[in-house]
């Protein structure tokens, strides 16, 4: 159960500074997420708790050798892993949307919930990433914070961690994102 | 859009604003935007937005998108295939379940829908038809019958016969009897018989592919299916990771737990994948857990693949040794170890019944008889049933504990119980299953013996009177010849050369260093061959080079593995650990060459004090793990001669009190097994070349609870067979709370001091040793195994409300603060104990003395705390030659002293009770007896006189007039185990 070489030191490089190394990590963290993500989605049934941190924990610890990793390296892939995410199910809600606009109007009993998940919350999912876009132009550290805690998963602690602030700043700023979102929503 | 610097004014005034009581915020807005209607308005439809934002995006965004699930449409009243689904039974990780009416045969059956993913590949779909149906077609009455596999509208549905009663998973909640156990195992072990004996293997048996029938009944569902789960034939290593990123978390999660090694590493399964499953399923009735579990699915695969699951000592269930053995044989990680055949498991299981119900019968008096519960026993209140889990107990060891110096008896009844054993399940034997094992020597105090390669010559030290002497015995007529005559050297580490013409031994001083000499077997003078040497030498193939550990060295942190020639020359590191890593230093333990030349294998320590053993490579000196197993004393380990596996000295992890026991540990693998199953502590090893004959010394004591009113010798009478462990302790109404052993686990008991009306406290929790009570009588603080490490806990004088008070600390030697606020204890093991300090309430524990030291003992007026002290500027000197007394704050010692004579059989201190002097057990001329240290720095005085024996135990009441003390002869004998196969 060796983690693929590369990403490990990817994840060192990047924290050296090196800007590259993000380009080339994100491509194979991408991948396994979307993976885990399409499973995690297609086959969990309600009724479950879902545990997303697991789940960017699971692409952790495949991914990356914990032996040569430094401790702000799960920070940073916590981050990494948040920003994919977001882009894996927003991907997918622009699929879903796209195959309703040229619908061939079937309706086929599936046992795959892929099918259901995306009815009504795609445009919730779109919608909310443009207004997360738009959030960021103002304040990038407040868009930040809802990417890592709605579609990385995180706790408020683990989100201070990643961002590297104090707990406080993170429950002030996610207060006013959640209500400024929840207003350009409405 | 909002300028930056307008935003902050926003955020700003919306968090001061949401700090205010809402009908103030109004008011405060009107000041703080001074006018600017549009900040106004801004902030304020913030504050209404964040007033109703209910739930929105609290749940991250998976869990949105599964809560969309629920409102998937309904299922009821659709047709599938002929089925008209009636309602929701249930989902699973393999697909949701419904009961439906077979609408042509107006029955009910059970639907299962299989998910799409699944079913997408039409090769392993078929696949997992033909065995699906191949297992329903064999009309087993432990098989789910199979109706129908289909396809409706691209849905894939089984249907099968419907079964009313819950799932094994279900009925485990309420606990289960020994003999519902044996009831669902026989039916589980059975249905996979017919199945494997048709080419069928389950692959996914656990507790949810178990139906119990209301009637008792028990199904097997889901043969093959898990078929349709597996990725591709040719899973490589890595395929247990992605397997577990592929199915759904909960389904894996379920599945891992019961997942056998090769399914674990990916590789094809077979028969004996389910063999193990069963074990998983088996071990959980009884446990009530499973056998290998973890917070993470990586630390469920990891236990699977390297630990051994808790033994059922140490969960509190006290169901028949044969269960677990059963439970353990298919739970061998090894295929080739396990049962081989469902049907193996089930004659043996068959047998467990038979034999149980024959004991039930015999027991009238109890209703439905052994019925043992094979639940936990509490702790507390349990006193009945622990009584008849140790009559069952002692049944099977037959008589597990003589008094009376009878070495002997308790050696017959150790070797009767294994051989009942093997009696009972004849089975493929492994290197020294079979075991006999005899005593060589009858001098009561052999330290350290030696074999011969031929077998023909047994060499052994004797310790009397504080001198050390070597003899040689030949084997066949037992004629003794002393080689070397007694002095005040120790002499130990005693090995042949492989020619087994030349004898190597090291002598020791205790202030002296160490040195190798080497002796012909068969006369002539020693010669000095090196010095500085802490282990016996292990000699290459070929004879021309030998392995030992030196301690201190390369560096004074350091401990290494040196190679030299046999005539000392040529020396060279093989491997050098710093601290807290090391090369234990003492004679019993030691490394061993390999038969092929290349390795060395060497116990290997760690802080605390958990060692293992290892492999080092002889010409790189790589390192590498003979097993993931962890023990609390580590002795010699010896190669067999095939390389099949080595055979070793050690004490595990969960039985730290208990003795070292001779084990086996496959090689490569790493699996350990127990040789030895006695209460004998084994030391050194030693082995014939042929590896069928191991010589090894024994340690055993044979104590009894002796009172001798005035502390004095002369009137002391014994009064209970009882060996007690490091704590006899008088509550302040007079009665004793001590330790005991009864089956190889040692419990907390109190009695009256003249030894009636003894009571156990404690029972089926691990190995709980060193009682100390509080000077207020309220509670009782030992160390205890029972969370499967070694801590300290708390309990009430009647044995009820357990409280762990240290974690994972590797605590012993409880003692009271007279003011019952504190406890005092050691930390880690003997030769590195530091002494703590942690509140009785609980709390934080704060450390005292940084000293090499053990036993500490608060003084009566509370200031001082007293400790068995070791101030040896040398790290790898393993002698505490004072006692040293420090500030109950903490520091440097305040005054030490000194002892005269042999520093290694002192076991407890006390203080007087006026606190003027300190009391100890110390060994002279081979008997032991209680010496007094006055506190003023005077001579220490023997204030007993015993004639004979040791005292392992002492304690006078608390006012002074009663001395406790368990006391008796140590035996130490050449003991050879043969092995028999």
């Amino acid at each position: 159960m060796q983690p693929p070489e590369g990403v490990t030191q990817l994840l060192v490089d990047w924290s050296n500074g090196d800007q590259s190394a993000l380009d080339k990590l994100m491509p194979v963290v991408y991948d396994e997420l979307r993976r885990l993500a399409s499973s995690y989605l297609r086959r969990e049934r309600a009724g479950h708790t879902l545990q997303p941190t697991a789940l960017v924990n699971e692409a952790y610890m495949k991914l990356v050798d914990q032996r040569n990793a430094r401790w702000q390296n799960r920070a940073q892939f916590f981050g990494v892993a948040a920003q994919l995410m977001r882009r894996i199910l927003v991907d997918h809600a622009r699929v879903r949307q796209a195959q309703k606009r040229g619908g061939s109007g079937q309706q086929q009993l599936s046992l795959s919930h892929a099918d259901r998940i995306a009815e009504k919350p795609d445009i919730d999912l779109l919608a909310l990433h443009e207004a997360l876009n738009d959030l960021a132009t103002i304040d990038e550290q407040q868009a930040r914070i809802v990417e890592l805690r709605f579609f990385g998963g995180l706790t408020i602690e683990e989100t201070a961690e990643v961002l590297g602030i104090s707990h406080a700043t993170v429950e002030r700023d996610w207060t006013l994102a959640r209500a400024w979102l929840r207003r350009e929503l409405s | 859009m909002l300028t930056i610097n307008r935003w902050q004014q926003v955020k700003e005034l919306f968090h001061s604003a949401l700090e205010r009581e809402p009908e103030e915020r109004d008011a405060y807005l009107d000041a703080a935007c001074r006018g600017d209607d549009s900040l106004r308005e801004e902030v304020l439809s913030l504050i209404a937005s964040h007033e109703q934002r209910g739930s929105f995006l609290d749940a991250p965004a998976y869990e949105v998108a599964a809560s969309l699930l629920e409102e998937a449409e309904p299922m009821q009243g659709r047709l599938v295939g002929h089925y008209r689904v009636l309602s929701l039974l249930g989902r699973g990780g393999m697909g949701e379940i419904y009961l439906a009416e077979d609408t042509k045969l107006d029955r009910k059956v059970a639907l299962k829908l299989l998910p799409e993913e699944w079913t997408e590949e039409m090769g392993r779909l078929r696949r997992f038809q033909l065995e699906a149906r191949a297992a329903s077609a064999l009309n087993h009455p432990n098989i789910l019958t199979i109706y129908e596999i289909g396809e409706s509208e691209g849905l894939h549905f089984i249907a099968t016969e419907f079964i009313e009663g819950e799932t094994l998973r279900e009925r485990m909640r309420q606990g289960l009897k020994l003999e519902e156990v044996l009831d669902v195992s026989v039916q589980v072990a059975s249905a996979l018989q017919a199945a494997h004996e048709a080419g069928i293997i389950h692959r996914d048996v656990k507790p949810e592919n178990i139906m119990v029938r209301r009637d008792g009944y028990v199904k097997v569902l889901d043969f093959g299916l898990a078929k349709l789960v597996e990725q591709s034939e040719s899973v490589n290593l890595e395929g247990a990771t992605r397997m577990l990123s592929n199915t759904n978390p909960g389904l894996v999660m379920g599945t891992v737990q019961y997942m056998s090694p090769e399914q674990a590493r990916g590789l094809p399964v077979d028969a004996r994948t389910d063999i193990w499953s069963l074990g998983c399923v088996l071990y959980e009735m009884v446990a009530g857990r499973a056998p290998f579990e973890g917070p993470t699915m990586t630390d469920v695969l990891a236990a699977i693949l390297e630990r051994e699951p808790p033994s059922f000592s140490s969960i509190m269930t006290d169901a028949p040794a044969e269960l677990e053995w059963i439970i353990r044989k298919s739970l061998r990680k090894e295929r080739d170890e396990r049962f081989q055949t469902a049907k193996e498991v089930l004659s043996d299981l068959r047998r467990l019944r038979e034999e149980l119900e024959f004991e039930a019968r015999g027991s009238q008096s109890k209703k439905s008889g052994a019925t043992i519960e094979t639940r936990a026993i509490a702790a507390v209140d349990t006193n009945a049933s622990v009584e008849v889990a140790a009559a069952t107990r002692g049944k099977r060891r037959g008589l597990a504990l003589a008094f009376a110096g009878l070495l002997a008896l308790v050696f017959v009844a150790a070797v009767a119980s294994s051989a009942y054993r093997f009696l009972w399940m004849k089975k493929a034997v492994r290197p020294f299953e079979k075991i006999n094992i005899t005593q060589l020597t009858s001098s009561r105090n052999v330290i350290h013996a030696a074999i011969s390669p031929d077998g023909n010559y047994l060499v052994y030290s004797i310790s009397d009177r504080e001198q050390h002497s070597l003899w040689l015995r030949q084997v066949s007529n037992a004629n003794d010849t002393m080689i070397v005559p007694p002095s005040d050297a120790g002499i130990w580490g005693i090995t042949f050369s492989r020619d087994g013409k030349d004898l190597y031994y090291v002598t020791r001083h205790l202030d002296e260093g160490s040195t190798l000499y080497r002796i012909p077997v068969l006369g002539g003078a020693p010669v000095k061959v090196l010095v500085n040497i802490d282990s016996p030498v292990s000699f290459s193939p070929d004879g021309r080079q030998m392995a030992f550990v030196r301690g201190a060295f390369p560096a004074r942190e350091e401990s290494a593995i040196v190679i030299a020639d046999k005539d000392g020359g040529q020396e060279r590191v093989l491997a050098s650990r710093r601290r807290p890593v090391r090369f234990y230093p003492i004679y019993f333990t030691g490394p061993a060459w390999s038969p092929d030349g290349e390795w060395i294998a060497c116990a290997l320590f760690n802080a605390p004090p958990y060692g293992t053993f290892s492999a080092f490579n002889v010409r790189d000196g790589s390192e590498k793990r003979l097993t993931e197993q962890r023990f609390t004393q580590l002795g010699r380990i010896e190669w067999l001669k095939d390389m099949s596996g080595l055979v070793f000295v050690g004490s595990d992890l969960l039985t730290p009190s208990l003795p070292g026991q001779v084990w086996h540990v496959s090689y490569p693998g790493g699996e350990t097994r127990r040789i030895t199953n006695d209460l004998i502590n084994y030391r050194g090893l030693s082995m014939t070349a042929d590896a069928t004959r191991l010589v090894t010394s024994s340690v055993s004591e044979v104590a009894s609870l002796w009172a001798a009113p005035d502390g004095d010798a002369g009137q002391a009478r014994q009064i209970a067979p009882i060996r007690s462990r490091g704590g006899l302790a008088f509550t302040p109404d007079g009665r004793v709370v001590y330790s005991t052993e009864t089956g190889g686990v040692w419990d907390i008991w109190i009695m009256n001091a003249d030894g009636t009306n003894r009571k156990q406290l404690t029972g089926g929790a691990g190995q709980n040793i060193e009682p100390a009570v509080s000077p207020d009588g309220r509670y009782i603080v030992f160390t205890s195994t029972r969370a499967s490490t070694v801590d300290l806990w708390r309990i009430n004088l009647d044995g009820g409300n357990p409280l762990q008070l240290t974690k994972e600390a590797f605590a012993t030697n409880a003692s009271f603060s007279p003011d019952g606020r504190w406890v005092v204890y050691a930390l880690g093991g003997r030769g590195t104990h530091r002494i703590w300090k942690v509140p009785v309430e609980g709390g934080e524990p704060r450390g005292l003395f940084n000293k090499p030291s053990y036993r500490p003992v608060v003084s009566p007026d509370g200031r001082w705390v007293a400790v068995f002290y070791n101030d040896s500027p040398n790290p790898y000197n393993d002698f505490f030659r004072k006692i040293a007394v420090f500030s109950f704050e903490g520091g440097a010692p305040v005054k030490t002293f000194e002892f005269a004579g042999n520093p290694t059989t002192r076991d407890v201190l006390q203080w007087t009770p006026e606190g003027d002097a300190l009391l100890y057990n110390q060994m002279k001329d081979n008997v032991s007896n209680i010496w007094r240290q006055p506190l003023d720095g005077g001579q220490a005085v023997k204030i007993t006189d015993f004639k004979e024996n040791l005292i392992n135990d002492f304690a006078y009441s608390r006012d002074g007039r009663l001395l406790l003390c368990t006391r008796g002869p140590v035996i130490r004998e050449a003991m050879m185990i043969t092995d028999l196969r």
